[in-house]
């Protein structure tokens, strides 16, 4: 259950099981699915609680409408499409509090010098991140964390390729250039 | 593009790949399969509507099929009502905001025993027992008192802190305090009610 | 299972976990579990999380609640299994407290999701000596009532700071909760009883002056 590598293939026939009422095989894609799901919920959201109920609504939701998954269509960016409108609704709802990241357990404190200078960089991409507008955020996370082809992302964002493009190489500029000034610290 | 940002991004999908916090709750998983699994089935109309769903329908199609499957919703909704049993652990009454009634023993200490006294108003039933994690859920083990007026009630020393619990009404049928805030249950899909019992 | 096996059961279990490493580590509990094979592996999981030094009777308690509950004999497994991870965790979070009462308190923050890095934070606030349990109780139910957890363990640090006692923390929790039911929004509760609270307490300056050697600031 702790599996986020990405690409982690998901058996085909599941979703086609899950579809058919097979509770077990449902079980089986919340299993390989759900880890991923929350990374990306929570590098979207910027808190546990919020990825957590993004996540949890995403499953519900999609349990509901198998019978609308077509049979010869793909798991993967049908589940990341419905928890993408997850995330952005409910940073829309939060938009007006203050940001605020909390990525659960903070490495522990007071460890060697090498430990603390990562921890900066953990915590500096983290800030970055959360400064990045929506849909690179989205973006980026997708091809580069999540591993997705530009046509999955595509497929989830409802947005052409070229333009999908451009958002990762923006997304991609602010993070080098922002990070290069830590690299330098270091 | 110059190999030292490529290397950079790696770096970046890493930690990011990395981030703590990442590793799911078992507790919440469970709880998502309990939530799926015990909501209603969808009805065989919603099913045949979704099969229908995908071929290219006209606007006026669509928004007859939409039409019908409000009204479908409508009367299946009402129909899984009436139908369910009366849910488990839901709260049977109003919020109140009275918490269960403690007795200070506060010569003792902080971390001495406080009196503290349950109640379920459910004149209909025939044997009520409290079940918490003060005493390992043991239904039966500690029962409560029926007054005259239909009332039930109990009094029991719990050591400071905060217990979850609730009321076993006729052996079956487990329902939360409507006097005290509810407690979520990851790991049985129960919700409990929750009281915080120290020396006052 | 009848009421009179019901009561036998909770005997033995009673009377193992007095025993606790050396009985169960010698003969599994029973537990009336009616799934036998779901059984014999929560038995087995008490039996290793003894074996560990962890202590078991939250962890029958959290299978007999299962039982109540009428779960299945698997989710009663990964329950205990679950609890015992998180009591665990919370032994090495709370460090060096080994009472039951803290472990316990510390695995129900974990279950309800507070950071375990909340968890060090308390316990760093009072001396070693002193039981973190009811504060960690008043941050879980803190949460627990949608107050985010970085504003509860705020208001209970300061709280713990000043020399507060477990009951006047334990009377904040109450006082939110019964704020929160009323219709308040939970931030502003614990902002207004927080005050209540401080306000009963002496002065910072002559906290830190009757402060016993060694409590640490948070």
């Amino acid at each position: 259950m702790t599996d986020t590598r990405p690409g982690t293939s998901i058996d085909p026939t599941l979703p086609l099981r899950a579809k058919a009422g097979d509770r077990q095989a449902f079980a089986q894609l919340v299993d390989v699915m759900y880890p991923r799901s929350l990374r990306f919920a929570l590098h979207m959201v910027g808190n546990r609680e919020d990825a957590e109920e993004a996540v949890q609504d995403t499953f519900v939701r999609v349990y509901h409408n198998l019978g609308r998954f077509r049979d010869d269509a793909r798991f993967e960016p049908w589940l990341f499409r419905i928890l993408a409108n997850r995330c952005r609704s409910l940073m829309e709802k939060r938009r007006r509090h203050a940001v605020v990241i909390q990525y659960g357990e903070v490495p522990e404190r007071g460890g060697p010098p090498a430990a603390e200078t990562e921890r900066d960089w953990t915590e500096e991409v983290y800030r970055i991140l959360a400064t990045l507008p929506v849909e690179q955020k989205e973006a980026f996370l997708l091809r580069h964390v999540e591993d997705m082809a530009y046509e999955d992302i595509a497929a989830v964002t409802g947005v052409g390729l070229s333009a999908l493009r451009m958002r990762v190489k923006r997304a991609c500029d602010v993070l080098r250039a922002r990070l290069s000034e830590v690299i330098r610290d270091e | 593009m110059s190999e030292g940002p490529d290397l950079l991004i790696e770096r970046v999908r890493s930690t990011l790949r990395e981030a703590p916090g990442t590793v799911p709750d078992p507790r919440r998983v469970a709880q998502l399969l309990s939530v799926v699994w015990e909501s209603p089935e969808p009805s065989a109309l919603r099913r045949w509507l979704d099969a229908w769903r995908v071929p290219s329908l006209s606007g006026v199609g669509a928004t007859v099929v939409a039409g019908i499957a409000l009204f479908a919703g409508f009367l299946t909704r009402g129909a899984v009502d009436e139908r369910r049993a009366p849910e488990p652990f839901a709260a049977t009454g109003s919020q109140t905001g009275e918490f269960p009634v403690q007795f200070a023993s506060a010569t003792l200490g902080e971390t001495a025993p406080v009196l503290t006294q349950f109640v379920l108003d459910d004149a209909k039933a025939q044997r009520v027992s409290l079940v918490g994690d003060f005493n390992d859920w043991a239904a039966g083990a500690t029962p409560l008192t029926r007054l005259e007026s239909g009332v039930w009630t109990v009094s029991v020393p719990l050591p400071p802190g905060r217990h979850v619990y609730a009321f076993l009404v006729d052996d079956t049928l487990l329902v939360t305090d409507p006097r005290a805030p509810k407690s979520g249950d990851a790991d049985y899909g129960r919700e409990g009610s929750v009281v915080m019992v120290f020396a006052r | 299972m009848s009421m009179h096996r019901r009561v036998l059961t909770l005997v033995s279990l009673a009377l193992a976990s007095v025993s606790a490493v050396p009985a169960l580590a010698q003969g599994p509990v029973v537990l009336p579990i009616a799934d036998a094979k779901a059984r014999v592996a929560v038995e087995r999981e008490i039996a290793r999380a003894a074996a560990r030094g962890l202590p078991v009777q939250p962890l029958i308690a959290k299978a007999m609640e299962g039982v109540t509950k009428q779960a299945t004999g698997e989710r009663i497994q990964v329950a205990v299994a679950s609890a015992a991870k998180r009591l665990e965790q919370a032994r090495t979070l709370l460090a060096p407290s080994t009472s039951v009462a803290e472990l316990t308190s510390g695995a129900d923050a974990l279950a309800i999701g507070v950071p375990g890095a909340m968890l060090k934070q308390i316990r760093a606030a009072w001396p070693v000596e002193r039981s973190v349990a009811m504060p960690i109780d008043v941050l879980t139910e803190l949460v627990a009532r949608g107050i985010p957890a970085r504003h509860a363990l705020e208001q209970i640090t300061v709280l713990m700071a000043r020399g507060a006692t477990p009951s006047q923390i334990a009377s904040l929790g109450t006082s939110v909760q019964a704020d929160v039911a009323a219709g308040l929004a939970p931030d502003a509760a614990l902002e207004v009883r927080a005050r209540g609270v401080m306000s009963l307490l002496p002065s910072p300056a002559a906290a830190a002056a009757s402060a016993p050697s060694g409590q640490r600031r948070p």
